[in-house]
């Protein structure tokens, strides 16, 4: 016997859903974050970089 | 009520259903985060030394992502008790929209990111007085003293204290006598700060079952200790003067500070009325802010 579908089926399965919405926006601060991690470590390698150059120099 | 008769309070969080980006930056706890982020920073400034702006930035970043990250952990274990609180109702947790085992998860991928960071771009010892913090906060206050004892902010306080001392770690890569009498002024600033928030608050604690002093001591005892405690902090906030690493006129700055927050607690130990103390409770924020404002700017001025 199949399952019986609960009263908001059909909202959840809509790709534009609340719960949808709420993930999408999670996910996209999660990129955001690790954009910005990705950002910070670059920065900190050529600082580090630059600086042992200098003192080798 | 004995301090052995407190116990944890047992009410379960509401049912998560995954949270919002919001949700999960409530759980950094940005208010606390801002004051400790603005501590570490005058660390940070006060050190002697130079420091690329771009690893002074990543210091402070670390400084507050480790901050917020042993918040959401302290938020993960005291789950059950911020149900109860009226002031902590609606934290992500309690308010059924962060499951406690993500916010556990957040705290740690944080806080493991954060020590990593530091160490990597900065150095070894600001990250472990990083990681000892972040530690101190979570096994020794949220763990272990918050629900056992009086003293749990008086020792607890001193993970507040650390981020100047790690500011100064960061640039020094050692710890000296500046960086200690910063962690000092605010080790010795927690106790009247909370205290007085517990006066009037003491319902909710003694509800959830944190013994905070006025709930197993006793109001008249909690304005002594504030009042003592506010007499320690005052001369303290004087101190960098004669650590060298603060002028004559932050001194006399300090020392007015220090005044009107003696003047205050002496007001809250004379009146023992709840308005006495959200006043200091009040005062101790902006007292802080401030002292370290006072700090930054004589470093300011110092440049010029």
């Amino acid at each position: 016997m199949p399952l019986p579908k609960p009263a908001n089926f059909k909202e959840t399965m809509s790709r534009d859903s609340d719960l949808h919405r709420r993930k999408r926006r999670r996910n996209l601060a999660l990129l955001a974050a690790l954009v910005c991690l990705m950002g910070v470590f670059y920065l900190v390698t050529v600082v580090r970089i630059q600086a042992g150059l200098g003192a080798a120099g | 009520m004995s301090e052995a008769s407190i116990q944890p309070a047992r009410v379960l969080p509401a049912e998560a259903d995954g949270g919002e980006a919001s949700d999960f930056i409530a759980l950094l706890k940005p208010r606390v985060m801002s004051l400790v982020v603005f501590s570490g920073l005058v660390g940070l400034a006060l050190a002697p030394g130079p420091i690329h702006p771009v690893l002074g930035f990543v210091a402070v970043l670390c400084i507050a992502i480790g901050a917020g990250a042993s918040g959401s952990i302290n938020m993960w274990y005291d789950a059950d008790i911020d149900a109860i609180m009226s002031r902590t109702q609606k934290r992500p947790i309690p308010a059924g929209k962060v499951s406690p085992e993500a916010a556990l998860a957040f705290g740690c991928i944080l806080s493991a990111g954060s020590v990593a960071l530091m160490g990597l771009a900065l150095n070894w010892l600001a990250a472990g007085l990083l990681a000892f913090t972040i530690l101190f906060y979570i096994g020794i206050y949220t763990m272990w003293l918050k629900r056992r004892t009086t003293q749990n902010i008086v020792i607890g306080g001193a993970a507040g204290a650390f981020p100047p001392m790690i500011g100064w770690a960061a640039v020094t890569g050692d710890i000296a006598l500046g960086g200690v009498v910063l962690f000092l002024i605010i080790f010795f600033w927690t106790p009247p700060h909370f205290w007085a928030l517990a006066l009037y608050r003491s319902g909710d604690y003694a509800r959830a079952g944190v013994p905070m002093l006025p709930v197993i001591a006793g109001r008249d005892e909690t304005r002594k200790q504030i009042l003592i405690y506010s007499l320690i902090v005052a001369p303290l906030g004087v101190a960098p003067v004669f650590a060298g690493i603060a002028g004559i006129g932050y001194g006399i700055f300090a020392g007015l500070l220090g005044a009107g927050f003696v003047a205050l607690a002496a007001k809250l130990y004379r009146s023992d009325s709840d308005k006495d103390a959200k006043r200091l409770f009040g005062f101790s924020i902006l007292y802080l802010f401030l002292l370290l404002a006072g700090l930054l700017a004589n470093w300011a001025i110092g440049l010029i």
